[in-house]
């Protein structure tokens, strides 16, 4: 469960890259936030996991807020970022330990979980070898079975389909579904309008830092002719949000 | 030959050549103005130590009217210099460059980029070489009374000599970087590059500290028997050193064109075979250059199941930053081998003496008398250690750079669970480990040599931790008030940062702060001993605090 309370942020006291953002994403569904390149997708992310603080309100994780109870708040997710290029100097072995411990996972369970999804994403023969010689879709495996080490109530991750082969990106979604039938809260972002539709329950627009649209496809379906295509929803949605936001600035 | 130079210029920009760097930023011209200074500065520095250091040469050797050695001397030492620099650079530019995978699809002839490459290679070469034996053989030629086209024969000589060696040098890499793959790990050049320049810098300095110690007449024989050695190996080495030698060696004299010809032709067969090697080879070689680097293994089971070990999350932590300092060449080389070399850097003057051995006896017999009642000489060898490892600790810079070398991956540091003061804490004793290492290995040296009594060295080795830890502590403050996050290449987060310099600075404040005290207390050692132990220890407990009281409010407003 992630809910986030009135947040709002901007770099070097500029342009509001989130605008005052309410969502509450509940356990046991798959939530997509959708928006175009710089929406703000990567920032509200960040703000959720503790590497950025918001400049006003907070976000609540389980019902532990990453502002007040930190410790507690970071124990409970786990992060695929939008970058996968992680200590290139590292070997995938000796990055996956040191999150097992950072994590606090007990030997056993650990071992069982790396071989387990180390074979499910077929990265099990490169986990000996330095990161460095990964090729882009390898490092976004290992950063996967990174977040996943743990076995985290929220999975939270930033655009993870970048550079995954078909073969992983379909075990990747089935590896979300998995996780959230099991009781958990998975967050990811996309701006790839079919990812979502194959995979949200519950989805969320953002366009310049405002959330123009929340809930299920079915009721997104319900505010539109009901044979639009997402993609056509989406558009409108944008430059709907875009008329209005210039308006209000005229 | 305009594509080339145009390619050459391109190559040049985006190696950062200051010199041509003319699409540099506004806010970067008061930065690249003052590396232009103080390239300027250098060079003209360099320049006049050549030219007084060849000025005194020839005063020494007119009375033997052995001056021809001069030019000799110069363009074999010129020649070998050009040979190991030009491989250094040769793998760096031909290989290790990025714009080669961007020049590889672009219309281009291969003999084009391959020229353009050699060029590049012999612009760095030449900046080396007319820094050195410009200044010296224009002294040379004053003192010597040489004719007008002496002067011009220096400059044709100057340009095409460097050629032969340097082609030598790019055949052999090209050759390496093809049939090897051993020499095809990024990382493991820089390693063994930097590494073979320190010891080349410290080769260099013995050997003028071993050359000022003779005399007149001794020298003078000296010198011929060392040119001659050198030359004839250089000469049977690489064509065109005898003839340039010749050219110059009579300057007043009548010159052979022959010998002038000759070396305009071994230049360019040097050229023409880079080019026929560098067609059959350099392609082939360059694609299977990666950034790939360690041994690809495949775990069996059983590692694989000690990969899911549990360990400490202290240990852990440190055991990262560890394995991340010795496999980055840059932090290998500034934060972690430095840490050893102190002491021979300390040492080298002593060593370079004639009379070392003689030195070293009467230093164990010094030793030797040390009884329990010294207190003055005691105080003054935990004094000796307390600095040396304080100050060891405070130039490894491995606290002070500890944010800075995480640069965007410090996002981590903020996502995981665990608090930052023990992250940071963590990275001080990184710091503090490197230089305890450092510091043992230069008690077990001075042990060896100086067979101290147990009880002597077990006072030094107690007054270490304290040392360590203390500029480690005030270094790792810096650099979280000023972390240097946002940067593309190491270098930037340790050898351009200026907390390891303020790091530096405060471990000669700390220094000071320790020692003074204890030195007051010489008059009875036991008490000084306290002091320098339990001092430093006070100071860190000190700075520990303030970093707990700042490291929430820094960490947070850190938005990497
Ligand atoms: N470090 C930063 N400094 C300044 N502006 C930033 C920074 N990161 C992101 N932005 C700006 O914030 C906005 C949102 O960016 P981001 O959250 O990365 O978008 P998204 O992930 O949706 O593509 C963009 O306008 C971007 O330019
Ligand atoms: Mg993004």
């Amino acid at each position: 469960m992630i809910e986030i309370q009135g947040v709002s942020k901007s770099y070097h006291g500029d342009v509001k890259a989130v605008d005052n953002i309410d969502l509450s994403i509940d356990a046991g569904r798959i939530f997509g936030f959708l928006g175009p390149n710089g929406a703000g997708k990567t920032t509200t992310i960040k703000m959720i996991t503790g590497i950025l603080s918001p400049d006003s309100g907070d976000i609540v994780l389980n019902g532990k807020s990453i502002i007040k109870d930190p410790f507690a708040a970071k124990s409970c997710f786990g992060l695929v970022p939008d970058d996968p290029n992680i200590f290139p100097r590292l070997r995938g072995v000796e990055y996956l330990r040191f999150l097992g411990d950072v994590y606090k996972v007990p030997s056993d369970i650990r071992a069982e979980r790396i071989k387990k999804l180390a074979s499910r994403l077929a990265l099990t023969d490169a986990l000996g070898d330095r990161i460095q010689s990964y090729s882009h879709g390898m490092r976004q495996k290992l950063m996967i079975i990174g977040a996943l080490i743990h076995d985290p109530d929220i999975w939270i991750l930033d655009e993870p389909m970048t550079g995954l082969d078909p073969q992983s990106s379909y075990e990747l979604k089935t590896m979300m579904r998995e996780h959230a039938d099991a009781g958990n809260t998975v967050f990811f972002s996309t701006h790839v309008l079919e990812v979502a539709e194959r995979i949200c329950d519950e989805l969320a627009i953002i366009d310049r830092g405002h959330i123009r649209f929340s809930g299920t496809l079915a009721e997104m379906r319900e505010l539109s002719r009901a044979d639009d295509s997402l993609e056509a929803m989406f558009l409108r949605l944008v430059s709907e949000g875009s008329a209005a936001s210039e308006e209000g600035q005229a | 030959m305009r594509q080339i130079l145009r390619l050459t210029m391109v190559m040049l920009r985006g190696s950062g050549f200051a010199v041509f760097g003319s699409d540099a930023k506004k806010k970067k011209k008061l930065g690249s103005l003052g590396s232009l200074l103080l390239f300027t500065f250098l060079f003209l520095y360099m320049g006049g130590l050549m030219a007084a250091s060849s000025m005194g040469l020839f005063r020494m050797l007119e009375p033997f009217s052995l001056t021809v050695l001069i030019p000799q001397l110069y363009l074999s030492a010129a020649a070998v210099m050009t040979f190991v620099f030009g491989a250094v650079y040769a793998i760096s530019i031909f290989y290790y460059s990025s714009d080669v995978i961007r020049l590889l699809p672009l219309p281009l002839r291969s003999g084009e980029i391959i020229s353009a490459k050699l060029l590049v290679t012999v612009v760095y070469i030449e900046m080396i070489i007319m820094a050195f034996l410009l200044p010296s053989l224009t002294v040379y030629g004053v003192m010597s009374n040489a004719a007008w086209y002496y002067y011009l024969l220096m400059v044709i000589c100057l340009l095409l000599l460097p050629l032969i060696p340097l082609c030598a040098a790019s055949i052999i890499v090209i050759l390496l970087m093809r049939l090897t793959p051993f020499a095809r790990n990024k990382d493991r050049f820089n390693t063994i590059s930097s590494l073979l320049l320190l010891v080349g810098t410290f080769g260099m300095v013995s050997f003028i500290q071993s050359m000022a110690g003779r005399g007149g007449g001794e020298f003078a024989e000296w010198i011929e028997a060392g040119t001659d050695s050198l030359t004839s190996v250089t000469s049977s080495v690489f064509p065109g050193v005898a003839q340039a030698s010749r050219l110059l060696a009579y300057g007043s004299g009548a010159f052979n064109l022959i010998d002038l010809l000759l070396l305009i032709l071994f230049a360019v067969i040097a050229w023409l075979l880079v080019l026929l090697v560098g067609r059959a080879f350099y392609f082939q070689g360059v694609v299977s250059v990666g950034m790939s680097g360690g041994r690809k293994r495949r775990l069996n089971d059983r590692e694989l199941d000690a990969a899911g070990k549990s360990g400490s999350l202290f240990w852990t932590m440190v055991v990262k930053d560890v394995r991340l300092l010795i496999r980055t060449p840059i932090f290998l080389m500034n934060n972690v081998i430095m840490n050893f070399l102190w002491p021979v850097f300390l040492l080298m003057p002593l060593l370079t003496q004639g009379s070392f051995t003689e030195t070293l006896s009467e230093l164990r017999k010094a030793t030797a008398q040390i009884s329990v009642d010294s207190d003055f000489v005691i105080t003054i060898i935990m004094m000796i250690v307390f600095a040396f490892s304080a100050f060891v600790a405070g130039t490894n810079g491995i606290a002070a750079s500890a944010l800075s070398r995480e640069g965007k991956l410090l996002y981590v540091m903020k996502m995981i669970p665990v608090s930052y003061n023990k992250q940071l804490l963590a990275k001080v004793t990184v710091g503090v480990l490197m230089a305890l290492a450092g510091a043992l290995v230069a008690i077990i040296a001075a042990t060896i040599m100086l067979q101290p009594p147990l009880w002597l060295i077990l006072l030094a080795v107690a007054v270490l931790p304290g040392a360590c830890a203390l500029p480690s502590a005030a270094g790792i403050i810096f650099d979280l008030l000023w972390p240097k996050l946002n940067w593309d290449n190491e270098q930037k987060a340790v050898k351009q940062n200026l907390n390891v310099l303020y790091g530096m600075l405060a471990a000669l404040v700390m220094i000071a702060i320790c020692v003074l005290p204890a030195y007051l207390l010489s008059g009875f050692w036991p008490l000084a001993f306290v002091v320098l132990v339990v001092l430093p220890w006070l100071l860190s407990a000190a700075l520990y605090i303030l970093l707990r009281s700042i490291s929430g409010r820094q960490m947070g407003a850190i938005e990497a």
